[in-house]
């Protein structure tokens, strides 16, 4: 008895705790996404550290002069670096690596500056800019000039204001220090052409002049030294971080990326080092950026950049445009199929097949995704671009059709319809949509080769310069789409069916047809589930991975055009959360995403949730 | 709607609502579109497949030739793919690691709901949260993975147990486990509320009888109620199965590879490595779509190894549904909790 019972409790403890466990990590599962992201807004703070063993990264070798170096800065495909000898002349290589040739070709150059630039500077500034080939060379005066080191004697001018101090971030950004207290931002650009541009971002005035400007070695934080005071501004933000005073300060370094020295008036060294994230702030998500290739700020999700030094960006803007873009396209091909499917198995077919056919089609939602995405990417896109024209007129023949032939059948009236068997009916269909996507893909060919030179891809680039990719977002809705329409019909004729047949069964004895029935009585009360069905739908295209990943071509763009790719928000989490490194800023804002994933689907679904709660108790309401 | 038909038919005369038949018409139209469509798509699988199974005049292997090939080939072969074998090994063992790690917990969790714990807000809690979590999309457990288990758990396990190899990590990288885990964590609503469906349909008069007989509640448990929702479980289990066999996207972040070098059970203690990375069937299809040679028959390859895949996971769906076809219940996973 005594063991029974202990048997008993003990079981009960076991039970309770698995599930006491089972719910903690689904409770953790909200709490851990959202406390990764969390440190990104962490202000930023200074603690004093003893001296690293990280050292400032000597140059590498292929940087051939070390003496008199100003700059140097590389890519995969090309290097540069530019030393000075004198006020007057610029020495410097660019080594490129084109595609076919697969070795460094070296640029050697000796720029003799025009004498209105060889004048002034005490030390001598230059900017490697815009595909490692533009040289900028501020001067105190407030000229800018601007020299492509291919064709040296062609110099542009730009202007700034005057200055007492210029100091040099990454991407083509500045800081320049004029009437002795006036800090102003000024960003570097290419616009079209290769023009390039200068536009002044903001100006801040001191209350004192700085002692000391120094830009940190990555080109994203300005420490300023002020009397007393240390300030540290993010120069991409524009933003003052933190500000502190720190002694007798009279001297500033940066000792590694994170962390920079300080010598007092007495001689003594102080380190320092930086925590939280310094570079990151929320405008760089949702605010267009200025970048030195562009000559206006633009929104771009590129979190690895290819120049050493250029600032990474971290637009979300067109992840979640391209999430969106997905999501719309893959409803716009599924709604028109789904919900008459679901309409036709919940409404007029009778239970029997329907239970029949049912889990036959809830089958089909249990196809790995990953199948439809790899037939996509790899059977269909490739001739995407020659059946493009053949797979139009399919998509335009089936529905005008199938829509002729019931205008047909309308007017015909009695004769055509006596002999229809309900159930049967899309069998008997099926011979006509196979015929109707024959021809419907013959006459696209034939009316490409007739109206649009045999080549409708070539046409539309030729007329319109509308360029198509082989990934592209129609390609990518249609699959999408497929996807989509198991769920589609299982909720909404869920929601169909449970409406009390009485109801539709009381319209028909009264007279009225089968589809008045349908759209007076059964209609609205199955609306709300047929609506969660759309959401729930909406949700599993936004949240679909592995089609979106294969077909969608992965590029960021933010566009109308339904022939580019698009990237979405699950794509760029699955390709690029393993190569985060931990803790990094990337990583944290790669939670970021998927917590603003989490949370718009938890919502979008609750909503589905309580909308069909809403029909069950309406049906069941009605039932009793 | 058994009677419309009947309805329909008899009174012929009244029915000439022109608007009506066509709607009837673009619905079946629908129906048949979207058969149309699916019978499209798995003919292209099965077209491509049987292309790559028929002998072609350039190569030089038969078919049983081929097969073996497919199923064991090295990458050192050149083939730009691996053999299918060590996929499905390590797609078996992540299914039975996630299946003995879900099916207690799931069930424990089912029967606190409805056994144990009393009706109120709580329980609400838990059920809306459960019932919730099962929309939420694949990718995400994989990133709760990623964080949680691998950078989390993990790297703690590496600190106190395997704190000479650091920094190699041992188990604060993917691997085996924490993808078993995701999966499990990712199929807890399906096990949960197939679990719960069954007790739900145990009458309450058996419980009683059992209790009133002097049983303890455990004694109630382990031989009237769960003997009768034992089904419902395995339908559960099954199609978490399904679900875990096709599921790419989180595994792309706890543990899959294209190739794992390392064997995933061996003569070394502790004979199943977990903390290893494995392949896995799903992935290899995406692997070998997106990052293989673009070839002569490697489409066909791809059309081989998804067709595989289809088949064993709509074989696992359809051994679900007729489980629950035996039970008597409704076909579809309900969804209510």
């Amino acid at each position: 008895m005594d063991r029974r019972r202990f048997i008993d409790r003990l079981s009960g403890a076991a039970i309770k705790a698995a599930s006491a466990l089972v719910l903690v990590a689904v409770a953790s599962m909200f709490v851990q996404i959202f406390t990764v992201a969390f440190p990104l807004w962490e202000s930023v703070e200074w603690r004093a550290t003893s001296a690293s063993d990280q050292v400032l990264a000597a140059p590498p070798e292929w940087v051939g002069r070390t003496e008199d170096l100003l700059v140097f800065r590389a890519n995969s495909r090309r290097r540069h670096w530019v030393a000075a000898s004198d006020q007057a002349t610029l020495w410097g290589q660019l080594q490129t690596k084109d595609a076919p040739i697969d070795q460094w070709s070296t640029l050697d150059y000796r720029i003799a500056l025009p004498p209105e630039f060889a004048r002034q500077a005490r030390e001598r500034v230059v900017m490697i800019l815009d595909g490692l080939q533009l040289l900028a060379i501020p001067e105190p005066s407030g000229t800018l000039a601007v020299i492509d080191v291919e064709h040296p004697s062609m110099i542009s001018q730009l202007t700034t204001s005057p200055w007492d101090t210029v100091s040099l971030a990454a991407d083509g950004r500045m800081m320049i220090q004029s009437y002795h207290n006036v800090l102003s931002l000024y960003q570097l650009g290419v616009g079209h052409n290769r023009v390039p541009t200068v536009i002044k971002l903001s100006e801040h005035r001191l209350a004192q002049t700085p002692d000391q400007i120094l830009v940190s070695p990555d080109g994203v934080l300005a420490l300023i030294l002020i009397g007393e005071k240390v300030l540290l501004w993010q120069l991409y933000s524009d933003e003052l971080l933190s500000m502190e005073a720190l002694g007798a300060a009279n001297f500033l370094s940066w000792t590694s990326r994170d962390q920079f020295k300080v010598l007092t008036a007495t001689g003594d060294e102080q380190y320092f080092r930086l925590k939280g994230f310094p570079n990151f702030d929320m405008q760089q998500l949702f605010e267009p950026q200025w970048r030195s290739g562009y000559s206006s700020a633009v929104f771009r999700w590129l979190p690895i950049v290819e120049n050493t030094g250029d600032f990474p960006m971290f637009s979300l803007w067109p992840l979640l445009w391209g999430t969106l873009k997905a999501a719309l396209m893959a409803l716009f091909f599924a709604l028109p199929i789904g919900i008459p499917t679901a309409i036709f198995v919940g409404f007029y077919m009778s239970p029997r097949l329907r239970d029949r056919i049912k889990p036959a089609i809830e089958l089909l939602a249990a196809i790995p995704t990953v199948v439809i995405g790899a037939i996509a990417a790899v059977a269909v896109a490739p001739v995407f671009y020659q059946e493009f024209a053949g797979f139009l007129g399919m998509l335009l023949m089936i529905p005008a059709g199938v829509a002729g032939v019931a205008v047909f059948v309308t007017k015909r009236g009695d004769a055509v319809a006596a002999r229809w068997q309900l159930e049967t009916l899309p069998l008997k269909i099926s011979p006509l949509v196979l015929v109707l996507a024959v021809v419907g893909y013959l006459m696209g060919k034939e009316l490409e080769v007739l109206f649009f030179t045999g080549d409708l891809g070539r046409f539309l680039v030729d007329t319109y310069s509308i360029s198509m990719a082989q990934r592209n977002t129609i390609l990518l809705g249609f699959s999408l789409g497929i996807a989509l329409v198991p769920t589609l019909f299982t909720i909404s004729e869920e929601a169909i069916h449970a409406v009390p047949r009485q109801l539709a069964a009381g319209c028909l004895a009264l007279g009225s047809s089968h589809w008045q029935s349908f759209r007076d009585v059964v209609l609205p009360i199955a609306f709300p589930g047929i609506l969660a069905a759309v959401l729930v739908s909406f949700g599993r295209a936004i949240g679909e991975t592995m089609i979106l990943v294969m077909v969608s071509g992965n590029t960021p763009l933010m566009d109308w055009d339904l022939f580019s790719g698009i990237r979405t928000l699950t794509a760029t989490l699955a390709l690029e959360l393993p190569e985060a490194s931990r803790n990094g800023m990337h990583y944290r804002i790669l939670f970021m995403a998927a917590f603003l994933l989490f949370a718009f689907t938890f919502i979008v679904n609750t909503v589905a949730e309580l909308t069909r709660s809403r029909v069950t108790r309406m049906t069941t309401t009605w039932q009793g | 709607m058994a009677g419309l038909n009947s309805v329909h038919r008899r009174h012929q005369h009244l029915f000439r609502h022109s608007g009506a038949r066509s709607m009837t018409w673009l619905t079946a139209s629908a129906v048949a579109i979207s058969m149309f469509t699916t019978l499209a798509f798995l003919g292209l699988l099965v077209g491509l497949s049987v292309d790559w199974l028929r002998p072609s005049p350039e190569t030089v292997l038969t078919l049983p030739q081929r097969l073996e090939q497919l199923l064991s080939a090295t990458p050192s072969a050149g083939l730009g793919f691996t053999g299918l074998a060590p996929a499905i090994f390590g797609t078996v063992l992540l299914v039975i690691l996630m299946t003995l790690v879900l099916g207690p917990f799931a069930v424990a969790v089912a029967i606190y709901l409805s056994e144990y714990a009393a009706r109120g807000w709580y329980t609400d809690m838990v059920r809306i949260a459960i019932q919730n979590l099962a929309g939420v999309p694949s990718i995400i457990y994989g990133v709760f993975g990623l964080g949680f288990f691998i950078y989390v758990i993990g790297a703690s396990v590496d600190e106190m147990f395997f704190a000479d190899s650091l920094p190699q990590p041992t188990f604060g990288t993917p691997g085996l486990l924490w993808a078993a885990l995701t999966m499990a964590l990712m199929n807890l609503p399906v096990v949960v509320v197939a679990t719960l469906e069954g007790l739900s349909r145990v009458p309450q008069e058996q419980r009683y009888g059992s209790l009133a007989l002097g049983a303890t509640r455990w004694e109630t448990l382990r031989h009237i109620t769960l003997p009768a929702v034992l089904p419902n479980i395995l339908t559960g289990l099954i199609l978490s199965v399904a679900r875990a066999a096709g599921e790419v996207a989180p595994l792309m972040l706890v543990g899959v590879v294209k190739y794992a070098p390392a064997s995933l059970v061996d003569g070394r203690w502790p004979f199943v490595h977990f903390e290893q990375k494995f392949m896995h069937l799903g992935y290899q299809v995406y692997d070998v779509a997106m990052h293989a040679p673009l070839d002569s028959g490697r489409l066909e390859l791809i059309a081989v190894t998804a067709l595989l895949l289809v088949i064993v996971v709509v074989a696992l769906n359809l051994s679900a549904i007729l489980l629950r076809l035996r039970l008597g219940q409704s076909t579809a996973q309900s969804e209510s909790l």
